[in-house]
Formats: structure tokens, sequence, C-alpha cells
């Protein structure tokens, strides 16, 4: 302290008063000194701060969220897919003509011994017209 | 006093702070600017992953659509010796579920490698027990695995794939590039669970997966071919056989069947002869099939008469040779129907000599033996077909009756669906189409078709084959409802690695059905058989093939004859 007032008090008693310049008290003018009331704006501001966080937190939960359901659709459709594939597999063996006719031995069924399909009367004079015949007239020999 | 720390002090303290902070600082600069490269490639080695993506290849279809050959996902069961807790214990869990004996399974466990791998192209329920057992050092691999549902049907034609699930042989082989598909790749940033990290680095490339191959293979038809095969080759106690079933109009095969077979399954299990399709890769000498084409020659080139008849003995000599017949006859008066009907080697060699070699050369190679048959089979034989000028004198001996030569069985049924197609001899073809994987049908272009004889030849040729059936040598094929044309072969085998023939044969029956309008062509052939004649050995099998087929396609049966059908030449 005592330092301070050694250095600041120097100059002031080295200084003469001026003249005809003396302070004088003026009353203060309203209009200058307005200023934007600081509440409202600080609480505005809080407000867009706050709701800029939780809207950008929300948007990263909802993509997490959506990346994580994603994940779990993809590896359910990977899922269903092997399914799928084990089912066709399944299908594809059991239709085998090799299972089919042991299965059908074992049930007692048998070939038959004679398989006849009749041509369809609408469709016989049709076919008899296009096929024509194997039988050369021995006039067409050589 | 005041409490003012010295001067010194606080340098001392500067300095220390100074220098921790430079050190930091230095090291800051160091990291960020020159080890980032680094560091940057080592946190993305952890967390980044890059996986190749394996196309699923095509299935193989019939040409209903039912599956011959699929793919499904696997696993490759791999350890990590050096990780591997109690070796015994993991060997007696693992053992029973790859099916593997249990010390040998032990001896790859205690191995001194980093990496075994312990089965591969595990099922997937087998996969899953295995994970469930999370025993260290004991790990699973993502791979396909090719499964042929039918076993041995087809397996000669449909081939197999290798562990990398490249095809090793048949259509497998033959179709690699449209089966295989286009491999992918995918980038992922992972956490160290392994799980995908959200909105991390993603980059994929999807893989593309290949085309599903349609054949014009009948699945129940093959089945039933080969059953019937397996049936005929132990009731006449032969080597083996071949049964082709063909569409003679379009050329599509609609069965090939070989026997003995293997299961595609286990092909590594298999003789690698056994692995052939000895209908498209092995040549043999026909006998009397081939007599037709000497028949078409002459009847084409009217070197012979329809109605002409003349004096066949049941001997005759070629150069040094003396040829006979099957069965001794006195002189006979023939007519080319009698020859072919009765399959007469003397009568065949008399017309044959009417047309001489370059003729009968010429139409040997128009019915396309010599050359293959543009299947698209890897490893079709060409066959044996010497140039006319280096025929041997015995040759017109040999060759008008199908020795001397060589074909392929499907060589030799194209020959009968020539005929079968009023003289048009249409490329055999065993693929219909390929789907894609948005299920789009992509059909392949219908085969070439080269007019090899007129259509009236056809015609009498087709009563000629008629005949042998309703009275000749062939009469074990005849098909109650059905007019069958077709010719009996009774070959001899050359001896192996030398010259002549061996005591073994080859008993075939070529035809076709219905006469009047063929719907199948069908090719039986026996090898070896103990009953030697075509007529009796393989007549019979082509018998029940070929009725199967007709009621299995539903091609009507004929009309009540009003008048013998078959009357060429009489």
């Amino acid at each position: 302290v005592a330092v301070a007032v050694r250095s600041v008090a120097a100059p002031i008693a080295r200084r003469r008063p001026r003249p005809g310049r003396r302070l004088t008290l003026v009353r203060r003018s309203r209009s200058r000194t307005v200023r934007a009331p600081r509440v409202p704006f600080a609480l505005l501001s809080m407000v867009v701060v706050t709701a800029t966080v939780l809207l950008l937190t929300g948007v990263q939960a909802l993509m997490a969220q959506g990346a994580f359901r994603l994940s779990d659709l993809s590896e359910r459709a990977e899922r269903l897919g092997v399914e799928r594939d084990l089912l066709r597999l399944r299908l594809a063996r059991l239709s085998a003509p090799d299972r089919v006719a042991r299965a059908g031995s074992q049930v007692g069924l048998v070939l038959p011994e004679q398989v006849e399909v009749l041509p369809s009367p609408t469709l016989r004079s049709a076919s008899s017209t296009r096929s024509g015949s194997p039988t050369t007239p021995a006039a067409s020999g050589p | 006093m005041s409490a003012r720390p010295p001067a010194g002090r606080l340098v001392a303290l500067f300095a220390v702070l100074s220098l921790g902070l430079g050190g930091v600082a230095l090291r800051l600069v160091t990291l960020q600017l020159r080890e980032a490269p680094r560091y940057q490639a080592l946190a993305q080695e952890q967390r980044v992953r890059q996986i190749q993506m394996v196309p699923e290849r095509g299935s193989i279809l019939d040409r209903s659509m039912n599956a011959l050959a699929l793919s499904l996902p696997a696993r490759a069961v791999y350890a990590d010796p050096r990780h591997v807790v109690d070796s015994d214990g993991a060997a007696r869990q693992l053992a029973p579920l790859l099916e593997l004996r249990e010390p040998a399974l032990g001896r790859l466990l205690r191995s001194d490698e980093s990496f075994v791998y312990l089965a591969r192209r595990v099922d997937l329920p087998v996969a899953q027990r295995i994970e469930q057992l999370d025993l260290p050092g004991i790990g699973l691999l993502d791979e396909t695995k090719r499964y042929y549902p039918g076993r041995s049907l087809a397996a000669q034609v449909l081939g197999f794939v290798g562990v990398d699930h490249t095809g090793l042989a048949g259509l497998e082989l033959q179709y690699q590039d449209l089966l295989a598909g286009r491999p992918g790749s995918a980038v992922i940033e992972q956490d160290p669970s392994g799980q995908a990290i959200p909105q991390g680095l993603s980059e994929a490339v999807e893989a593309l997966r290949g085309l599903d191959l349609v054949l014009t293979l009948d699945r129940d038809l093959q089945f039933q071919a080969e059953r019937a095969l397996q049936d005929a080759v132990e009731q006449n106690a032969a080597k083996g056989g071949m049964v082709i079933v063909s569409v003679p109009r379009t050329g599509e095969i609609l069965a090939m069947a070989g026997y003995p077979s293997f299961d595609a399954n286990e092909f590594s299990e298999a003789l690698p002869e056994l692995t052939r399709n000895r209908s498209v890769t092995d040549a043999y000498e026909p006998g009397s099939v081939n007599k037709v084409i000497t028949a078409a020659a002459a009847l084409e080139e009217g070197t012979v008469g329809l109605n002409e008849q003349w004096v066949v003995p049941d001997r005759y000599q070629v150069a040094d040779k003396l040829f006979h017949d099957s069965h001794r006859h006195p002189p006979t008066p023939m007519t080319l129907t009698d020859v072919i009907a009765q399959s007469s080697n003397v009568g065949t060699i008399m017309t044959a000599q009417r047309l001489g070699p370059e003729t009968l050369d010429h139409y040997l190679r128009k019915f396309g033996f010599g050359h293959e048959t543009g299947i698209e089979f890897p490893g079709e034989s060409d066959g044996i077909l010497m140039s006319e000028d280096d025929w041997w004198q015995t040759s017109m001996g040999t060759i008008p009756i199908g020795q001397g030569i060589a074909v392929t069985p499907l060589q030799m049924l194209s020959v009968y669906a020539t005929v079968a197609n009023g003289g048009v001899r249409v490329e055999p073809r065993l693929v219909r189409g390929a789907v894609s994987p948005s299920g789009e049908f992509m059909g392949t272009q219908p085969s070439a078709v080269t007019r090899v004889i007129s259509p009236d030849t056809a015609r009498v040729l087709t009563g000629m084959l008629g005949r042998a059936v309703e009275a000749g040598t062939g009469q074990e094929a005849q098909i109650p409802g059905y007019w069958v044309a077709g010719k009996t072969g009774t070959a001899r085998k050359p001896l192996e690695g030398q010259l002549g023939y061996s005591e073994q044969y080859v008993a075939s029956f070529i035809g076709f059905a219905p006469a009047r309008r063929p719907a199948i062509a069908v090719a039986a052939i026996l090898d070896e058989p103990a009953t030697v004649y075509g007529g009796v050995a393989a007549a019979p099998l082509f018998r029940e093939v070929t009725h199967f087929a007709l009621a299995h396609l539903r091609v009507p049966s004929a009309d009540p004859p009003r008048s013998p059908p078959f009357v060429v030449g009489e």
C-alpha cells in the first residue's frame, strides 16, 4: 500500500488546477443511456441454446436408434434368409424322386404296368393332319 | 519480513513447468503432425474392417424349376491351437459333431500352427451347436456349401464344385462364369465387441449372385431312366450302361443317365471314372445301330431301289477278311428294309459297296461323326473317324456295320433324332436358359439345324426302323399302343492297346416314338452284358424308359391300326 500511495500521489501533488475548467453536476440524459434489458435476452439465449442442444441430442438419439434398428433388421433379414434357404433345401430333399419313390414303396405303392394316354377328340384331327405318315408308298421308291 | 518467495525458486518452478509443458506440447506436435497417420492407421485397423463378400452361387434347376443343385450358407470350423485349453476335451466334444475321429482331431488341436481348419462346409445347425460349446481357441468362418438334393441324380451331368466353390466337372465347370456371380466387398466400423458403430464408416459393394441355370433335363424322367438303367445293368450282369432321352425337334436332352454313378455331395470319395459323363466323353464302336447311316446314304444317293431285292449270303469276303451275319442262313433275296430289319451285316456291306468309301465317309460326317455335337459339355469326345484316305482295305466291311469307328452315345442318338426329325439334324443341348437374381428368365438361342437327308429318305428310313421293331430284331422294344422305330446294335469291343477284338460286347437299342410323329428319341446302351444281343439286353431297357417317358410327357397312344403301318420295301 505504501508503494502505491507513493507512486500515485507524487504526480497529483505536482499538477496544478487549471482556471475555468471546474467539474459541474449535470442531469443525466435518459435518451443517451437507454440500455436493453438483459434478463429476457439471457433467457432467450438459454432457451435457444437449450432447444438446439435438445434438438441435436434428439436427432442424434433418433439416428442412433434408427441405426440400431437397421442393424437388428439386417440381422433378422439375414437369419430369415438362411431359414428360407434351409427350407428350400428341405423342400428339394423331400421332393427328390428317389425319396418319393422310397416313401411310396414303403406304403405299398407300385408303378402301373400300363399307362395309356388317350388323344383328345378335339385335337385328334389337327394332330393327324400335321403328323403325316412314316409309311412311304412303294411308288415313291427310287 | 515479507513472504516473498525467493526469485530463484520461481525461476526454477517456471523452468520446470515450462519444460513439462514444452514436453507435452512437443509430444502433441509429434503426435498430431508426425505420427498422426500411423496412429490413424492403427485406430482404423482396430475399428474399420474390410470384408470380402463371396457371391452366392446360382442354382441348377431342371426344366420344371426343381432344384438339382443349390448353395447355402455354411461354416468352416478352425482352431488356433495356441489358445486351445483342453485339447482332449475339445476333441471329445467336437469329434461327433464334425464326424471326425477323436485322435486325429486331438492331433490337430495340439499342433504348433496358429491356424488349422478342422472342417469345411459344415452345415449351419451343426455350426450353431459348436458355437454354443464356446470352446477357447475354436472359431467359425462364413462360407457356402453346394448341395445336390438328388444325391446321385444326374450327378455325371451336373458335375461338382471344389472347396472354393469353383466348378470342377460337368455343367458346374462348363458354366462356372455364369453360376459364380461377382464378389462384393464391405467396409464397416466396429466397436471392440464387434458391433457395427452406428453412423460409423460404412461402404459396401454388394456381391452379385450368380444366375440360376435352367436345364432341359426332366427330373422325374432322369430318375426313372437311372432306375431302369440300374435294374437293367444288374439283371444283365453288365459292367455299366447309358441312357439318353432327347426331343428330336428341339435337340433338348430330357434325361442323360450313366451307371454306375456317384453321389455328387461326396464326390471326393468317388472313383474318377464314375464321375465322367460317358454319354458325351467316351467313344465306343456302335455296331449295327450304325447301319442306318449306310441305308440313309444308299436311299439318298439312289444306289439301292426301295423295292429292289438282291441275294444276300450269310458270308462275304472283303479284302482278306470274311464277314458274316449273326445267324447262318442260305442265300436269301432281301430288300434294304429286310437288311435293316434283320440287321444283316452282309446285306449292309453289299449296300455300302455300291456307295463307295468316299460317299459313305461323306454321310458319316454329315450325320455328325468325327466332331463334337455342339452340346457344350466339358471333355466331349469327337469320336474316332479316320480320314477316308487312311481307311484299311477291310474298312468297307467294318465301317458300314459300325465297327472300326468310334462314336459317343450322344452322337449315335443324334443320328436317330435326325431321322425322327425329318432329316434335319438339331444340335443337342442341355441348357434351356438362365434366371437372373431378379427372377427374369433368359432363354438360350435355338439349337443350330442342318439338313442331312431329305424328308422322303427320313420317312422311308422311319418305315424301315419301324419294321425292325415290328418284325425284326427289335421286337422287344415294342410298346403297346405306340408305333416304335429303332434299331438294335451288338458290337464287339476292341482290345485295349492292340489290334483286334475281344469277346466282350456292347449291346444297344436306339430309336424313337411314336414313329408317326416322334416326340422322343432314346438310346439305351449296356456295356458287357451277359446276354450280348442288343435286341435281348438293351431293347427292354429302351422299352421301359420310352414307355415311361411317353406317359410322363402325355404323348397320346396311336389310333388302332387299320393297316400295317410299315410296308416299306415289301
